[in-house]
């Protein structure tokens, strides 16, 4: 028996060695969104994003059709491209392409700076696109058909830094990114410590064509111009006003304030008048006082909508599953007043939001629900329930265009 | 019973009725002078034989009369052939006395060590490993204890790089760590392993499942106990490894005994490695590096006083250092000048005494002062891109994390433990234990603090803790039945200062508190079925306090928790283990299974920011089954396999805090190995070239199945940790009565592209070829 021994081993050994084929994902009818949710491991340290292209006639969606990126990474979409960056947790910008049965189909890859952080996307065209790296301090120009480099901006050698604890810091730590009139508006982060904001708001404005770097407009209110990641933060109104709105460090630092600033149509300045200092905002639930609205925010009509974190529900240390104290909300920009919709509190992870056929869809984590629930501005009502049910809470909701 | 079996049953029956003889007599250890039970006698050519009784004896009757060969043999000991002529009706007496085996019996877990069979036998769900087996070999003890069946040794690159060990399934602070059942946690990145050369090792016990209540610790009910060699008299031995990447290893350790009871011991221990090995970089496709900055330099140097006639049995007095220097490799990132230094004074001092008060009681103490730094330089103005390209640092400099670093974290620590055991007869004994310890974090980094414009680093912590075991032992049917029951209690005490800046509850340094009582318990029961065959049960209700990271945070984007909670879970194990010898063949086999939940697990929880905090967020099964077998496939050829398959999921059915359904239940745990085995397989040979020598060719092969990098929602997942199969050939030569060994061994030998952390490729081929030179004196 024992001379078996060695033979019964290596055929056991083969034997568990047999491959199994990935299965192919399930056609999506008519996709409408794109939807990211962060899935982490048993350690909560890691594990891994899940994209994919949903239909708002699919009442419940899993992830099992989803495409599988780095924890925490990044969703930016164009028309039916996709492009996701990696965040600090890999140095990939890879495109995907919805196709018409809804299945993400990647088409390429750009391998960016190391470490660089790689957050915000933007589109100039169907050929030139701009991707900003926060660590690395740099904005590549890139053709997004062809995954290629086709120029670099480098943010550290224009002096426009600050941080009033380090002189030798030369990275402004360039963010969230809009493009208008041919110019290209970068949200400056300026780090301090890990995402920590200095003082103060810059951004830095650059020739779209040539890409010269051409000024900053900057303030003392607040602090860090968007949330990187999420361009949505900074947009345009009706009147071709420029906002932004400034996470001030989450709340994490005493006296900065969180709210939105406006560049006026044609201003190279930002307008001395306005800042709409949302932390100075009350609202009509228990405990009243806005933190800050540090997820997300999406622009209809003259109102900004966000999930407004309320300080008096956030546990110690604050516990972004089990604390449900990030209400909806929107803000009037004009009139600098706030009102809360009629949806359910959610908990931290409730970042995603969208416009999607004058529906503003919010990717909401609630007690009983997780999922994209719905508000209509023109009736001011809200679905009680998902009207699209999701596996994990969507931290991305990003609209497909034809 | 066979018609055939039954025909020469009866044959050999006749034959002996009509002239035979009766051959009996007593098998002892002359180490011990103590019977050798279970030991095998057969006749050679005849299929007749016995084994010994609990008091070595042994009856062999109806052998025919006439000249003979008697085979004596035992796990772990020389087998003894003698030559013998029967008159016919003779009683003949022989008795003989087994040497412990000195050849390689493979590589792990056959001993002949006495106390490393009785652990083995014990009722708990233990694995040992003979370190000295392995000493031979260029192996480091990471690399050792990696062949244990049931562990997984789980490491990010070449010598001296992080490793976790992972025990079915539980890993990191779940499992603990001993070094002679002191807990090695008093020095946090400045001690691990790897540092104690194999030669100093006596065995590795690792426990699956239940841990006496005589280690005193936390933990869910794995650990890993390493025992140092403790040789009487004079004793020398050296070695010299080098391998590829690098890699060389010095390990000398000498005793001489400076008066009648007293032994003076030292040991001195180098490694440096330049762990320059070529990598697929994972961050970047297609590109393949070499690693060009992970170089280690490491010293340990120890000195032991045995004495032997004091109250104590053995009292020993040790003092140790240990230093480290070593670069930081990056992955991501090409990091060229960062490194972190360590420092480590330790002094321990042991005692055993056994058979006080009329040889009732056995008291063990040992107290344990020693002293760490730790610090991380990392002052680079510029980062490093894989094609030589620089670019500022984020924060101006620093090559790691967002600040640059010139730390010094200090940690002293006191610990003492005592264990009594009383025998209140030959079936009962209590044993008592008692671990006090305290501990103080002091750490520094002006640099970082200067760079942040604050306090960012510079955050003590203070810690103290009392755990009691107790155990009750009762052997019942004749030592047939061992029960053994325990319970420990817990109290813990900490208190830390995390720096607030990214705490929004608070705009001062808050001083944070944690007070913990807490108990667990745990039954383990061994039935020996037959002689060879035992059974095995335990179960325990284990508790991991919170670590202090997890309590206090690194007052920066881990935020402190005080309020966590410990960990919690539930093991249960159930096998069944063989030692048998068929004819003069040892085999040894044990299968078992497993099962544990979870609960209140500490995992970090999503932040914002960049920020978060610990917190009870996790419930986790697991069930598995592991089996073992290894022995001698003919009288020059010992294989050995083990496999262990385990099942880890989620078992929370919605998500913490509300009524939606949990997207990852009844999934299996991610980042963990599940199915992972090995198969070795050695031919060795006795007086191969010269009298006295010994010659072993040997084989291993490592499997590990390929799994998921996170958790399995997606039918298109492509995070994996790929399945690794390596295969090790090595030879190893000794002569003069194994005074001398060279081994030389090619791991890894098709080269194979291994992780077994995501993102950290590790070494492929490499060769390591080790002398050694072992000298004993008068024992």
């Amino acid at each position: 028996m024992l001379r078996l021994l060695p033979l019964v081993l290596i055929a056991l050994t083969l034997l568990v060695g047999c491959d199994s084929d990935a299965n192919e994902p399930d056609p999506v009818p008519t996709p409408r969104l794109i939807i990211a949710n962060g899935v982490p491991d048993q350690s909560g340290q890691d594990g891994s994003t899940f994209i994919q292209a949903i239909s708002l006639q699919t009442p419940s969606v899993t992830n099992a059709n989803a495409i599988e990126q780095t924890f925490f990474a990044y969703t930016h979409v164009r028309g039916r491209e996709v492009i996701v960056t990696q965040n600090t947790q890999g140095d990939v910008a890879t495109r995907y392409v919805v196709g018409e049965d809804g299945i993400l189909n990647e088409t390429g890859q750009l391998t960016l700076p190391a470490g660089g952080f790689s957050a915000n996307v933007i589109w100039a065209s169907d050929t030139r696109a701009f991707v900003s790296l926060v660590f690395a301090g740099q904005i590549i120009e890139f053709n997004p058909q062809t995954m290629t480099q086709t120029a670099v901006i480098d943010l550290t050698a224009l002096g426009i830094a600050r941080n009033p604890a380090n002189p030798d810091d030369t990275n402004p730590e360039p963010a969230v990114m809009l493009l208008r009139n041919g110019k290209l508006y970068v949200g400056l982060q300026q780090f301090f410590a890990p995402f920590a904001n200095a003082d103060g708001v810059d951004i830095a404005v650059f020739d779209a064509n040539t890409l010269a770097f051409e000024r900053v407009i900057s303030t003392e209110h607040s602090g860090g111009p968007g949330r990187y990641g999420y361009n949505q933060t900074m947009f345009v109104d009706e009147a071709g006003d420029i906002y932004v709105y400034c996470t001030a460090s989450f709340g994490f630092v005493p006296g900065q304030k969180s709210g939105f600033l406006r560049i006026r149509n044609g201003a190279t300045e930002f307008d001395p008048t306005y800042f709409l200092d949302v932390s100075a905002l009350n609202v009509p639930v228990e405990g009243g006082q806005i933190g800050t609205v540090g997820g997300n925010v999406v622009y209809h009509n003259g109102f900004a909508y966000g999930a407004a974190e309320i300080p008096a529900g956030r546990s110690n240390p604050p516990d972004y599953v089990r604390d449900f104290n990030w209400q909806p909300v929107r803000f009037n920009l004009s009139a600098g007043t706030v009102e809360v919709l009629p949806l359910p509190p959610g908990n931290g992870l409730s970042i995603g939001m969208e416009l999607l056929d004058g529906q503003i869809l919010f990717g909401m984590g609630t007690p009983t629900a997780t999922g994209l629930f719905s508000y209509d501005p023109a009736t001011q009502q809200a679905t009680s329930e998902p009207i699209v049910t999701t596996s994990g809470v969507p931290q991305a909701v990003l609209r497909l265009d034809n | 019973m066979t018609i055939r079996t039954f025909l020469l049953s009866f044959l050999l029956a006749t034959t002996a009725s009509a002239q035979t003889a009766t051959l009996v007599g007593r098998v002892i250890d002359p180490t011990v002078d103590g019977p050798l039970s279970g030991a095998t006698v057969t006749v050679v050519g005849l299929s007749l034989g016995a084994a010994t009784e609990d008091d070595g004896t042994y009856r062999i009757e109806a052998i025919p009369a006439g000249q003979h060969t008697v085979r004596f043999s035992f796990v772990g000991y020389v087998p003894l052939d003698t030559t013998i002529v029967l008159a016919n009706n003779a009683v003949f007496r022989l008795d003989v006395a087994l040497n412990e085996s000195e050849i390689a019996l493979g590589d792990v877990t056959v001993q002949g060590n006495r106390e490393a069979v009785a652990i083995r036998q014990s009722p708990y769900a233990v694995t040992v490993l003979d370190a000295q087996q392995l000493a031979g070999r260029g192996l480091t003890l990471d690399e050792a204890i990696a062949r244990v069946s049931g562990v997984q040794v789980r490491r990010s690159g070449g010598l001296g790089s992080a490793s976790v060990f992972s025990i079915r399934g539980l890993e990191g602070e779940r499992v603990q760590v001993y070094i002679n059942g002191n807990a090695a946690d008093l020095s946090g990145n400045a001690f691990s392993l790897d540092n104690l050369p194999l030669q100093l090792i006596e065995r590795v016990e690792v426990y699956k499942g239940v841990v006496p209540a005589i280690f005193g610790g936390d933990g869910l009910g794995s650990a890993i106990n390493v025992v140092t060699i403790h040789p009487e008299g004079g004793y020398f031995d050296a070695g010299y490894t080098v391998g590829s990447f690098g890699q060389h290893q010095v390990a000398l350790v000498a005793q001489r005994p400076i008066a009648s009871d007293i032994d003076l011991a030292a040991t001195l221990n180098v490694d440096w490695a330049e762990n320059d090995y070529t990598m697929e970089n994972p961050f970047r496709p297609g590109l393949v590096v070499r690693r060009d900055h992970d170089e280690l330099r490491r010293v340990l140097g120890g000195l032991a006083l045995h004495l032997h006639q004091t109250w104590f049995d053995e009292l020993a007095i040790e003092a140790g250092v240990v230093f480290t220097e070593r670069e930081i490799q990056g992955i991501q990132t090409n990091i060229q000048h960062a490194r972190v230094s360590s420092g480590l004074g330790v002094v321990v001092m042991n005692g055993v005494r056994e058979g006080a008060l009329d040889g009732r009681l056995d008291v063990r103490t040992g107290l344990v002062g020693g002293v760490t730094n730790a610090a991380l330089l990392d002052t680079s103005a510029v980062r490093y891109e894989w094609d030589g390209a620089t670019r500022p640092s984020p924060n101006g400099r620093g090559e790691i994390g967002f600040f640059p670093s010139d730390s010094d974290n200090r940690t002293a620590l006191v610990r003492w433990r005592g264990t009594a055991t009383y025998r209140f007869s030959d079936r009962h004994a209590l044993s008592a234990t008692t671990v006090l310890d305290r501990t103080a974090f002091r750490p520094s980094n002006p640099l970082a603090n200067a760079f942040a414009g604050r306090n960012v680093s510079d955050n003590p912590g203070d810690q103290a803790s009392a755990v009691v075991g107790l155990s009750h032992e009762w052997k019942m049917l004749g030592g047939r039945l061992t029960n053994i029951i325990g319970t420990r209690g817990y109290a813990y005490w900490s208190e830390g200062t995390p720096s607030s800046l990214f705490n929004p509850s608070a705009t001062e340094p808050e001083q944070v508190r944690n007070r913990t009582f807490t108990a667990g318990a745990s039954e383990a029961i061994r039935y020996q079925i037959t002689r060879s065959i035992l059974g095995k049960a335990s179960v325990e209700l284990a508790r991991r306090l919170p670590a202090t990271a997890e309590l206090f945070g690194d007052g920066l984007l881990i935020l402190a928790a005080p309020n966590l909670k410990p960990e919690r879970a539930v093991n249960l194990n159930i096998g069944v283990q063989i030692d048998t010898n068929i004819g003069s063949r040892r085999l040894q086999a044990e299968v078992s299974a497993f099962w544990s939940r979870l609960t209140d697990m500490i995992r970090l929880g999503p932040g914002l920011g960049g920020t978060a905090a610990y917190s009870n967020l996790g419930a986790v099964r697991i069930a598995g089954v592991e089996a073992e077998v290894q022995g001698d496939v003919t009288n020059w050829l010992f294989a050995r396999a083990y496999g262990t398959y385990q099942d880890a999921r989620d078992v929370l059915a919605t998500t913490p805090g509300t009524s939606v359904p949990n997207p990852t239940y009844d999934l299996r745990i991610p980042n963990l190995p599940y199915l992972y085995g090995g198969l070795s397989a050695e031919v060795y040979r006795n007086d191969f070239f010269r009298k006295g020598s010994r010659a072993k060719v040997f084989y291993e092969g490592l499997f590990t199945e390929e799994y998921f990098f996170a958790f399995e929602v997606s039918q298109r997942q492509e995070r994996r940790i790929p399945r690794a199969l390596t295969h090790t050939v090595g030879a190893e030569v000794a002569w003069l009565k194994q005074g001398f060994t060279i081994a030389a061994e090619v791991q890894n030998i098709t080269d194979a592209n291994i992780l077994n952390l995501f993102n950290q490729p590790l070494p492929g081929r490499a060769l390591r070829l080790k002398l050694r030179y072992t000298l004993i004196g008068n024992r």
